[in-house]
């Protein structure tokens, strides 16, 4: 509906900058709204005052963790819209289950191919 | 018993009836005298004179009889009960009048026909004893020699029987004196009480409600600090009725430090890597999918991808340092003695080639290694090698040796190698050899992976070659062989299983042969407590009416005073042996451990017992136990003896002494006494612990009164 108004928004949250830059050009060039948050801190802000439609979201980060960020984002039901894509380097079985269990759209172990992080981001913003 | 004593109490009212009629008849005589004239005596006085002097001699009469009989009799009572009972070799004094030393030699007669009969008749119980004896000797053998730890205890969880290992695995580290485990001692001051509490109950829901196995496996903490894992079985008895409990213990604190470090490792090396890998592939693929980027731009995506390739670089290299240990663990490595590799080997290759081995000098060392791999792929490669060579050289000779090579050991096969190019030999190295299950690794791979490595030569001279591998040696004795095996268990007692333990409120209840004592004995430097000090406690234990010569305590004590150079010539102690011992304030909390809740006895167990209740205070430990003496007990038994020294009591009871004046020894000679004691107390009708101890108590105001 507003799609022709604003560019969809995405926050990616990842303190490690090596990867944010590919993640920022990929999505600035694909036509999103970008913005950055390097600790769980700062990403908390950034949610509740930019409220993205897409998160990307590192679990070990400074401060509070991945896990704890979706689950609070999942208890308010005012962001149901807002959807969230792990983005991490946690493989384990029991790790994917813990980010679908609190809410995730999506989990994408580290690395990754680019082309498959896209088309998700493509799909999960519909 | 009863009336005989009667009569002797009768016996001497006579006597001392007699005595004062004598008295009062000879006073009446003389009190008569000056009364009448004088004058030639009276026939009254006569008569009355006679009669005083009658009654004087019939009363001397009286006391000589009551000594030499009656006193005398009721020595040869108590000796006769001896006899009875713990000494059949002892025989009564014959130094007694003519009619009681006929006694004597008629009692001492048969005592000599029963102490034969006795003889034949242990003779043959000895004889029967000794397929019983052989039959538990094999079982102790058995447990003895199993690598792993195992203890059989009481549904109590009291220990009954353990081997050695299980005492090396849940000692103290730095267990000095006495030791926590020991026939009697409870399983929960070893293992973790909530544990085993809990295996013991899961076990015993399994033996009730039929499930199979009827086995409990968990692993748990050790006081010690020690990791075990602990295989519970029970002891069914003939009735189906749970007699007690099977451990089997494993130390595995080494076990689970590898395997968490393992764990650390797939961490290390997943996570680790994934962040990197995923930044170099976004970057690259960025690039990639925009060629027309700016220069800038492009110089960063650069940039990120060699900063992320070093930092792997840097992280493999990193982890594979930190977790050596555990990639090698990986292998089923052993401790293998070097000789029976060679051996191993030798065989093999004779097996293999039809070769003709010959084994050089193999050093005396340890190895770490997985023996069965090690073997088959140096024996695969030797048997590719000759083959190579062609069919014209069928029989060959072979050499092998080990020889150290600091934290290694080069084993060397040569072989005869008629070509000089060593090119293709070395090339084989890195073959996998296609030889079974191990075709995937090659020589070198297996020297590698054991953390050494491995070459070829050769000797164009000799038309030799030979492959020398550098294999790790182990840093001391392999850790099972730590404990040397071969002590048998000291003692073991199944009765042990049978009997309920008391509630220590109850102890004085309790029958004697029920009770764990602790006997001990202590050398000092005089005989003050105040100002004289201990120098050395040696003790042991006695449990189910047997000395437990593998349970003792014996600790020398420094005084940190001078010795008197008096006393040093009882107990044999210089003062150059003490000066590197610990202090009592050491010594007393360790023998208090080993004391625990048993009995104490010693002999003048009250000289002792102020010895250490005046140091309590100081080392902070409480010695509440009940007591008893081995002095007052004789004296209890013996009340007719008047010697009742440690040789005396010794002699009489037939104790060998041997090894006195060592606090140790002493305390081995009471317990024996003490054993001894215990029926001649029963013979008196004194059972329990407060019999003993109320009789005891009478004794000792008997002894001190008179």
């Amino acid at each position: 509906m507003s799609n022709r108004t604003r560019p969809k928004r995405v926050l990616i949250v990842d303190d490690e900058p090596n990867i944010v830059i590919s993640l920022e050009f990929l999505m600035q060039q694909a036509g999103y709204d970008v913005h950055v948050a390097h600790t769980g801190e700062e990403a908390v802000e950034l949610i509740r005052h930019l409220e993205p439609d897409l998160v990307l979201l590192d679990i070990m980060l400074p401060g509070i963790d991945g896990f704890e960020i979706c689950r609070w984002v999942r208890e308010n039901p005012a962001w149901d819209h807002m959807k969230i894509i792990m983005l991490t380097a946690k493989g384990r079985d029991v790790d994917i289950a813990k980010g679908f269990a609190l809410g995730a759209d999506a989990y994408i172990t580290k690395p990754f191919s680019t082309k498959d992080l896209m088309e998700e981001v493509r799909k999960a913003l519909g | 018993m009863k009336t005989g004593r009667q009569a002797e109490f009768f016996l001497l009212v006579t006597g001392v009836l007699a005595f004062l009629a004598g008295v009062a008849v000879g006073g009446l005589a003389l009190g008569r005298l000056p009364r009448e004239t004088p004058g030639p005596i009276s026939p009254p006085m006569v008569a009355l004179a006679a009669a005083f002097l009658f009654i004087v001699i019939l009363a001397g009469a009286v006391a000589h009889i009551v000594r030499a009989y009656i006193f005398t009799a009721r020595r040869m009572a108590d000796d006769a009960r001896i006899m009875a009972t713990v000494n059949p070799a002892h025989r009564l004094d014959v130094d007694a009048p003519a009619s009681l030393r006929d006694l004597a030699r008629a009692v001492n007669r048969l005592a000599e026909r029963l102490e034969q009969a006795h003889a034949a008749r242990e003779r043959e119980v000895r004889e029967a004893q000794i397929a019983l004896a052989e039959e538990k000797e094999r079982l102790a053998a058995l447990v003895a020699e199993l690598t792993e730890g195992v203890i059989l205890c009481t549904p109590e969880g009291r220990i009954s029987l353990y081997n050695e290992l299980a005492r090396h695995i849940l000692e103290p580290t730095s267990g000095q004196g006495g030791s926590p485990v020991g026939l009697g001692r409870s399983m929960y001051n070893l293992i973790e009480r909530n544990a085993l509490q809990h295996a013991f109950e899961a076990l015993q829901d399994r033996v009730r409600e039929g499930r199979r196995p009827h086995v409990f496996t968990f692993v748990a903490q050790a006081l010690n600090g020690r990791f075990v894992r602990v295989r519970l079985a029970p002891m069914i008895g003939p009735k189906g009725r749970l007699d007690g409990y099977i451990l089997t213990l494993e130390d595995v604190t080494q076990h689970l430090e590898a395997s968490s470090q393992r764990d650390r490792l797939v961490q290390a090396l997943t996570e680790g890597t994934r962040s990197g890998l995923a930044n170099i592939r976004a970057a690259i693929e960025t690039v990639e999918a925009y060629p027309q980027m700016s220069a800038e731009r492009l110089r960063r995506f650069h940039h990120v991808i060699r900063h992320e390739a070093e930092r792997l670089t840097r992280l493999l290299n990193q982890t594979v340092q930190e977790y050596a240990g555990v990639l090698r663990a990986r292998w089923r490595r052993e401790e293998i003695w070097g000789e029976d590799l060679v051996v191993a080997l030798c065989r093999k290759v004779e097996r293999t080639l039809g070769a003709k081995v010959e084994v050089g000098p193999v050093a005396e060392v340890w190895l770490d290694v997985d023996s069965f791999v090690v073997v088959h792929v140096f024996a695969g490669y030797l048997h590719h090698v000759v083959r190579e060579e062609g069919e014209d050289h069928p029989v060959i000779q072979v050499s092998l040796t080990l020889e150290p090579n600091g934290r290694h050991a080069a084993l060397t096969i040569k072989w005869p190698h008629p070509a000089l190019d060593s090119s293709d030999l070395a090339r084989w190295l890195r073959r996998p050899l296609l030889d079974g299950a191990h075709s995937l690794f090659s020589v070198l791979e297996v020297a590698e992976q054991h953390g050494g490595t491995a070459w070829v030569h050769v000797h164009p001279a000799a038309q030799q070659a030979s492959l020398v591998a550098l294999l790790p040696v182990t840093a001391g004795r392999p850790a099972w062989e730590s404990p040397p095996i071969g002590r048998r268990p000291e003692y073991y007692d199944f009765d042990l299983l049978f009997r309920q333990p008391g509630q220590s409120s109850e102890v004085d209840a309790r029958p004697l042969t029920a009770l764990r004592y602790t006997v001990f004995d202590t050398e000092t430097t005089g005989l003050d407590p105040e100002t004289d000090e201990l120098i050395a406690i040696g003790a042991v234990r006695i449990v189910n009416g047997h000395v437990l010569r593998g349970e003792t305590f014996e600790q020398l004590i420094n005084p940190r005073r001078p010795l008197n150079p008096l006393s040093a010539r009882v107990h044999g102690i210089s003062p150059e042996m003490l000066e590197d011992k610990p202090t009592v304030e050491e010594v007393l909390p360790r023998f208090r451990r080993f004391v625990g809740e048993t009995v104490l006895v010693a002999h003048n167990a009250a000289f002792d017992m102020r010895f250490l209740r005046t140091r309590e205070e100081r080392a902070g430990v409480t010695f509440a136990n009940p007591v008893l003496d081995t002095l007052l007990l004789s004296a209890v038994v013996h009340p007719s003896h008047e010697d009742h020294s440690l040789e005396a009591i010794a002699r009489r009871l037939g104790v060998p002494v041997v090894g006195r004046h060592t606090a140790l020894g002493d305390a081995l000679i009471a317990a024996q006494i003490f054993l001894k004691l215990i029926p001649l107390l029963a013979e008196r009708g004194i059972h329990t612990l407060g019999e003993a101890r109320q009789a005891s108590e009478t004794t000792y105001f008997a002894r001190i009164r008179y």
